[in-house]
């Protein structure tokens, strides 16, 4: 049988990415949050270059305060006067940093632990996921308090508890990812083809295990930033003036009847910055494994 | 028939750390593997069968026992020496759903064991293509990936990736036994096309006797981890010594014979193989056993063509 070569080869050539990518581009939903998801970190690494932080993000100005939405001031102003569609841009940064930054740390430690858990096995496997056990015993919620409670309020404190708290979950779900892709007949195949281990772990075992690894990132990401703005709604997490949407949420509870607007754009950011995290996480998830794809 | 042995294992043992003991899955096992045959390998599940196929071409480290492959000692190979060893055995395994990374297309299979062995791209693609054309898979659909495709065609995809480096012995893993009946005797016919195009040999391991028959020229039947009986295909069919055997070969239900009374079947469980009983592993469930089956440890004996493990061996004859 004579086939011509050229028919298929383009297509056999076609990296994995270039595939996650075409079956990504399919799912329309989730491609718009993507790109909804590039103009929210466009605003948050480009705000300082149309916002003056001292004067319009936390300088008061008591003569313009509780206004609503106007020309001047697109999601009106606060009880200080301060514009909100400024400080809700501004906010964006903080909870980018969370929801990226804690997930990043949290993602290379329970990576760490829970491959080498996965690899070494024995007692070294044993105790380390009892370890993580007890910490998944306490509520997280609980936990991020007492991790605050202990450095202090603030940034950084808030960076490292939130981070904390989610190892226990990542090492869980690496452990066992890297466990029921290392058990699987084609990596015995792959030995068996006299496969070099290097091969195998580059090609076989993490291209499997990095699927669902990263889709649970990003669902995480959106749920760490929910987390972050929650702590702070109750005081413990950014103080004001600091713009942080969870602050200025509880900033507005006093004026929800009033002033609405005060909750409902900081509200919709933190809400649609999620959800954006959740629908990409979903693309993903689909366009990653090619028995879910259609 | 004077044959050149192409494997010869002496002595193999595996023993399987389990919760509650030491599982013995293979326990000094001996047999040679002729140049061009195809032996089977038959018995219940659980008896050892694949952890055997698998230490014979080194997959599984034996705990004692060697396997000389040619004039190599398989056993005294380093780890790289091992690897580069490798493309003179391949496996074909059970399940070709699992033995395929869905993130491959099935190119990208096949070529794993040519990449491995240090060819070139080039030398890969039109390697691929006589490959494809062997084992009748449509060359435009290299590209796919394994869910595109039936299990048949799979195992196709399967036997392509173990053949592609010219190997003189295949393992086959049950190869058809997850597959539907009308493609496993076109998958057989593949199989034993092959055998005669490339001169392979074959160890293929199968609890269904009736494929056993058709493909083997000698059949080995094993028990609990050691081997019962091992024999020309038609001596064992035709003359079982062995009674293990002759219950496996009752149980097959053929058409046009009535169905076998109860005496004639083999009932119980199979033993445990943390504590395997003292002496024939195979007593327990045995209507001949005597005092000296639970003392001795009876050995393989007998001509060439057909040894058997047995203090009682008595030629029934298949039609009594």
């Amino acid at each position: 049988m004579f086939v011509k070569r050229k028919k298929y080869v383009t297509k056999a050539t076609g990296s994995h990415g270039g595939d996650i990518w075409r079956n990504f581009k399919a799912n329309r939903l989730a491609l718009i949050a993507a790109v909804v998801l590039v103009l929210i970190m466009l605003v948050a690494i480009g705000c300082d270059f149309f916002i003056d932080y001292n004067t319009q993000v936390i300088g008061m100005n008591p003569a313009e305060r509780l206004q609503g939405p106007s020309a001047a001031h697109w999601f009106g102003t606060d009880s200080a006067g301060r514009d909100l569609f400024a400080r809700v841009l501004y906010g964006t940064r903080y909870s980018l940093i969370f929801g990226i930054g804690c997930t990043f740390f949290s993602m290379a430690i329970g990576c760490i632990l829970g491959a080498t858990a996965a690899y070494y096995g024995g007692v070294y496997d044993s105790v380390l996921m009892r370890i993580m056990d007890a910490l998944m015993c306490i509520p997280y919620m609980l936990l991020l308090l007492m991790i605050v409670t202990v450095m202090g309020r603030g940034l950084e404190p808030m960076i490292i508890a939130l981070s904390i708290a989610s190892v226990p979950g990542y090492t869980r779900i690496v452990r066992s990812v890297v466990l029921s892709v290392a058990q699987q007949d084609f990596i015995e195949a792959a030995r068996a083809s006299g496969s070099t281990d290097r091969f195998i772990v580059m090609h076989h075992i993490l291209p499997n295990a990095i699927g669902p690894i990263l889709v649970d990132a990003m669902m995480s990401i959106a749920s760490t930033i929910m987390s972050a703005a929650g702590l702070s709604y109750i005081g413990m997490g950014i103080q004001p003036p600091t713009p942080e949407w969870g602050n200025m949420l509880s900033d507005a509870m006093k004026y929800m009847r009033t002033n609405p607007s005060m909750a409902i754009f900081p509200g919709l950011a933190l809400v649609l910055t999620a959800l954006c995290f959740n629908l990409v996480g979903d693309g993903l998830a689909d366009a990653i494994d090619p028995r879910r794809r259609k | 028939m004077a044959q050149e042995v192409l494997l010869e294992a002496k002595n193999l043992t595996k023993t399987f750390k389990a919760p509650n003991g030491q599982v013995q899955a293979v326990t000094d096992v001996s047999l040679q593997i002729y140049k061009g045959e195809t032996l089977s390998l038959v018995g219940e599940s659980g008896c050892g069968k694949s952890t055997l196929g698998r230490l014979l071409i080194r997959l599984i480290e034996p705990d004692s026992g060697s396997v000389r492959f040619g004039t190599t000692e398989l056993t005294a190979l380093k780890k790289k020496e091992l690897r580069l060893f490798r493309r003179h055995m391949q496996l074909i395994f059970q399940d070709p759903y699992a033995s395929l990374d869905p993130r491959f297309t099935i190119e990208k299979s096949i070529c794993e064991p040519l990449r491995a062995a240090g060819y070139s791209q080039k030398e890969q693609q039109e390697m691929v293509l006589d490959l494809a054309q062997k084992t009748g898979i449509n060359p435009e659909h290299l590209h796919r990936y394994p869910h595109q495709f039936s299990g048949g065609q799979r195992q196709r995809v399967g036997i392509a990736r173990a053949i592609a480096l010219r190997p003189e012995l295949v393992v086959c893993d049950e190869p058809v036994s997850a597959l539907d009946v009308s493609i496993q005797a076109q998958t057989l016919n593949l199989l034993k096309r092959l055998q005669r195009e490339l001169g392979l040999t074959y160890l293929f391991i199968s609890h269904d006797l009736s494929v056993v028959h058709y493909i083997s020229d000698r059949v080995c039947v094993m028990f609990l981890g050691r081997i019962c009986e091992i024999g020309t295909t038609e001596e064992i069919y035709a003359h079982p010594m062995h009674p293990y055997t002759k219950f496996l070969l009752n149980a097959t239900p053929q058409i046009g014979k009535k169905a076998m009374g109860k005496d004639k079947l083999l009932t119980g469980e199979i033993p445990s193989p943390i504590n395997p009983p003292s002496g024939c592993r195979f007593r327990t469930r045995c209507p001949y056993a005597t005092e000296k089956c639970s003392q001795e440890m009876p050995v393989l004996t007998g001509s060439d063509d057909h040894q058997v493990a047995c203090h009682h061996p008595q030629e029934f004859m298949m039609n009594e």
